[in-house]
Formats: C-alpha cells, sequence, structure tokens
C-alpha cells in the first residue's frame, strides 16, 4: 500500500489505535509479569485459552464476546488447575502448568476440528487487527485502563511482594489477594490482546517490553514505564511497517519486540554487552 | 536513629505452639524480651528459631498461645516490627537501588498513594547515614558487597522507624570486618531503645553482640542474660542435638 492509501484507511487507524493502547497497557503489566517470575506461566495462559476458544465457537459460533469468555474462563481454568494440583500432588508449579496447557491444546485440536472454523480460530490465536470494530476497540480499551488503573493503585505494595513476599505480608500486605488478583489481570490482559496479537504471540507483548527495560534500568517504576513505551511505541510502529511491507502485523509487533530487547542486551548504557567488555564485568565491593 | 520515647515496652510470646503440616515446629515457647536489649536466639537447624522469628512477624499462623507487643496482638501494630529474611532468599537481579530498597521501608507510612513527605526522605536518609551508606545510595543492589547488602537492608528495616527488630542469620555469609561492623550498628539500635532478636550461630560473638540469648529446640530450653547462660548455651545445643 502506498502512504496515501493507509493514511486514508479506517482499518489503518482502528488498528494503529487498538495497538498502540494494548502494546502500553500490556507493556506496564508486562513489570509484574518479569518481576513476579511468571513469564512461563503467562505464556502456559496464552495456550491455555485455546481449548476455551474452541468450545465457545463449537457452542455459539464466531462472535467476540464468545471467544472472550471462552479464552478467559479456559486460561482460569488451566491457572487455578494447575494450583489445585500442586496442593493435592507432588508436581511442581511448571510441571503442572506444562501438563494442564499441553493437554487443553490437545483438546482444544479435537474440538476445533469438530467447528470446522479452522480459519477463524487461527486469527484468534495468532491475531487479525484489520478486523478490529468499534466495539472490539472499546472493550480493549476499557479493559486496558481498568488494568493500569488498578496495578499503578497497587504499584507499592505489589513491588514489595515482589521482591521480599515474607517482609511484605509482614507489613500487612495481603500476598494472597494480591497473587490472585495479578493472575486474574494477566488474564484479561491476555484476553484483550486476542484479536490484536492473537493469544499466543499475545505472551511476548506480556513479557518482552519490561524484560528490555530491566536491561538498562535500576527503578521497578522506570520499567513499568519505560515498559509501556516500548510496548505502545512498538506496537504502533508494527501496524505502519505491516501495511507498508505487507506482514502480518501481530507477528511484526513481537518480532520488533524482540529486537529491541536484542538491541538492549548487547548496547545497554549500564549491562550491555558491549559495556562490559569495554569496562570489564566487577562487583564492587 | 529512632524518634520514639521509649518506655520498657515488653514483647511477650506466650504458650507458642505452631506447626508446619504435621510437623511440629514449636511447642509450649514462652518469654518475654524488652526493649533496650539485644536476643541472640540459638538452636539447632531445624530447632525452630526462622519459624519463631516468623511467627512473631506474622507470618506463621500458631495453633495456640499468643504474642503480644505492648500488649497487644502482635498484628494490630505490624509497623512497629520490622522483619529481615535471609538473604540468600532474595533475587538480586530485581532492578533496585539502594536508596529504592531504603524508601520500601516507608511504603507502611506513605500508603498506597501518597507523596513522600519530607519527614519521609529525612527517615531515608537517616537510615542511610546510621548504615554509612549515603555515597552507594544510586548503586544497584547486586554491586554491593555481602556486608554492604546486610547493612543496605538493615537501613530499610530502620526507615520503618520500627521498635522491634527481627533478623534471620544477619551474620551469614559476612567476613570478620563486616560482621564487627554489624555487630557495632546492632548494638547502637539497641542503646537507642530498640528490641532486636537476631538468630545467630556464633557463640563466641554472643557477649559481644547481645544482652540476652534465648536457646530453643521446638521449645525453649533456656532465656536469660549472655553473662549468665553464655557458658551453659554449648552444653544445651549438644544435649538438644544429642536427644
Amino acid at each position: 500500500m502506498s502512504w496515501q492509501e493507509i493514511i486514508n484507511s479506517p482499518f489503518f487507524w482502528r488498528a494503529l489505535t487498538i495497538a498502540m493502547i494494548i502494546g502500553f497497557a500490556n507493556g506496564c503489566l508486562s513489570c509484574h509479569v518479569v518481576l513476579r517470575k511468571s513469564s512461563l506461566v503467562v505464556g502456559a495462559y496464552a495456550h491455555g485459552t485455546l481449548p476455551g476458544i474452541a468450545t465457545a465457537v463449537l457452542l455459539g459460533g464466531v462472535t467476540m464476546i464468545n471467544v472472550f469468555v471462552g479464552a478467559a474462563a479456559s486460561a482460569l481454568l488451566i491457572g487455578l488447575g494447575s494450583v489445585w494440583l500442586v496442593r493435592h500432588s507432588r508436581v511442581d508449579h511448571h510441571s503442572a502448568l506444562a501438563l494442564m496447557w499441553t493437554a487443553g491444546a490437545a483438546i482444544g485440536l479435537f474440538i476445533i476440528d469438530r467447528t470446522g472454523a479452522t480459519q477463524e480460530l487461527e486469527g484468534w490465536m495468532f491475531g487479525y487487527i484489520l478486523t478490529i470494530s468499534d466495539q472490539d476497540l472499546w472493550t480493549s480499551f476499557i479493559v486496558s485502563s481498568l488494568t493500569l488503573i488498578i496495578v499503578v493503585v497497587l504499584q507499592r505494595p505489589l513491588l514489595l511482594m515482589h521482591f521480599e513476599p515474607d517482609v511484605a505480608a509482614s507489613v500487612g500486605v495481603p500476598v494472597k489477594f494480591l497473587h490472585y488478583l495479578l493472575v486474574t489481570l494477566f488474564v484479561l490482559a491476555l484476553v484483550s490482546s486476542l484479536q490484536a496479537v492473537g493469544a499466543i504471540l499475545a505472551t511476548a507483548t506480556l513479557v518482552l517490553p519490561a524484560l528490555t527495560m530491566t536491561q538498562v534500568a535500576d527503578s521497578p517504576r522506570k520499567v513499568f514505564w519505560g515498559g509501556g513505551l516500548i510496548g505502545g511505541g512498538v506496537a504502533g510502529l508494527a501496524i505502519v511497517l505491516s501495511h507498508l511491507i505487507s506482514v502480518r502485523p501481530g507477528a511484526l509487533i513481537v518480532v520488533l519486540l524482540a529486537l529491541v530487547f536484542g538491541m538492549a542486551v548487547v548496547f545497554g548504557p549500564k549491562y550491555g554487552i558491549l559495556h562490559r567488555l569495554r569496562h570489564g564485568a566487577h562487583r564492587h565491593c | 536513629m529512632s524518634k520514639h520515647e521509649h518506655q520498657p515496652h515488653e514483647l511477650q510470646v506466650r504458650d507458642l505452639h505452631a506447626h508446619y503440616g504435621k510437623i511440629c515446629a514449636l511447642h509450649d515457647l514462652s518469654f518475654t524480651a524488652t526493649c533496650h536489649r539485644g536476643v541472640a536466639l540459638v538452636g539447632p537447624n531445624g530447632g525452630g528459631k526462622s519459624t519463631l522469628l516468623k511467627a512473631i512477624a506474622g507470618l506463621v499462623a500458631h495453633d495456640s498461645g499468643e504474642i503480644l507487643w505492648q500488649g497487644e496482638p502482635v498484628g494490630r501494630r505490624r509497623w512497629e516490627i520490622a522483619y529481615l529474611p535471609q538473604r540468600e532468599e532474595l533475587d538480586w537481579n530485581f532492578p533496585i537501588t539502594v536508596e529504592g530498597l531504603v524508601e520500601m521501608g516507608r511504603y507502611p507510612h506513605v500508603g498506597l498513594m501518597g507523596r513522600f513527605s519530607q519527614q519521609d526522605r529525612e527517615a531515608v536518609d537517616a537510615a542511610l547515614e546510621y548504615v554509612a551508606m549515603q555515597d552507594l545510595r544510586h548503586r544497584h543492589i547486586s554491586q554491593l558487597s555481602g556486608g554492604q547488602q546486610q547493612r543496605a537492608f538493615l537501613a530499610r528495616a530502620l526507615a520503618q522507624q520500627p521498635h522491634v527488630f527481627l533478623l534471620d542469620e544477619p551474620f551469614t555469609g559476612l567476613d570478620h570486618e563486616a560482621r564487627e561492623r554489624l555487630h557495632i550498628l546492632l548494638k547502637g539500635l539497641t542503646e537507642q531503645g530498640s528490641l532486636l532478636i537476631a538468630s545467630h550461630h556464633d557463640l563466641n560473638t554472643l557477649k559481644q553482640g547481645f544482652d540476652d540469648v534465648l536457646v530453643v529446640n521446638q521449645s525453649k530450653l533456656a532465656f536469660g542474660p549472655v553473662e549468665e547462660l553464655a557458658d551453659q548455651v554449648q552444653g544445651l545445643l549438644e544435649g538438644a542435638v544429642m536427644s
């Protein structure tokens, strides 16, 4: 497409807006995913949406609300099911998650064969941002705003909990409640990202922005807001580029996020590989 | 350091029982410790030292008994008790500087959305000054030596302005010089009116660093002034291990 065609396309502006909203919100939230060491957990939730989406489509057809409810229920079921398994067996949390989401994905595949809606389902798993409606835009905006407000208000107790859960609990932070709240917010963020980047690729938007910031910043506040700026900026850039070179926008968002992360690892001003090679890695004593 | 006018406040532990699942961690444990005292918590591995500290900090639910601070259950005055866990349990890559860490000590005072006041800033500065780490305030926590890390975490606890300090193995992993320095800092806290309880292994430094000693092996084996008990502690521990 030419620049003129892109600028005159209402699909482009809608896609750009929703990508930047979701990119910013997920980028901010990624601070808590990374500091809580929940990257793999979020990946498992993302894969766990498949059977829910497939079941919802089988029962009610491909509508946005069906997909949202199915994905959220399925991811929550896998999250809570893995916690139940850990408490009632000798299985560790990561193994329990691996078991739950692989079993869920397998069941999802059986259901997909029944639905015959393979192409639509692929859109939900890997994103199809150009078909976004005004209603989708508002849904994502509301979910993203709500998520952001909650994590901004609870920033201090959340950080205490990530860093020293025992100390947090000793000064009265309700760590169990906050843990379940965060799980719910992670699932909500995943579900609100379904149409933009898809369930699978959404994991990257919930991990890579903050992971990039941890390579260059020494303050949780910078990781939080910097993650948001990287997430929103990269998503916007990816939408523009995807129109110019005709590639999947969701996949391009993830590739660009990975590139930015790689640059931070190599060129980071304080902890980057080049900096350490130049100045020598040393501990101050 | 502390801005509080200290009365001889008491921490009372009465008939404490605590279990981890089916395993009994503590039973029939009672003692009363007061401000201005440094208590060395001594006992064999698995004897319940960490569990006792966590129970006082409100982290381990006890089956029966009570823990009172100034006559009230400890849960009602949480911020008056600062707990420092073992350093080995921490993520040293967490993106935080010494100053950011010490500011965390003010969170219970500042609240969810409150801005840091001049008083909060002064508390952070005073805590950093007490542990002599003003010059390292912008350094990442992973770039500190073991002794500096322990002092930084002590400063975080100080910024909370508590009355009671609970320290789990604070001297573990420190070299001789760092241990000496930490002993002096902790001694200073008790002289200023705080109550300090620290799990401790080095029986040779009991008299140097503490006023009282509490010997624990699931229940209380002995409690009293270090001057009176120091010579008996080794025998009590050997007896506990043999039993």
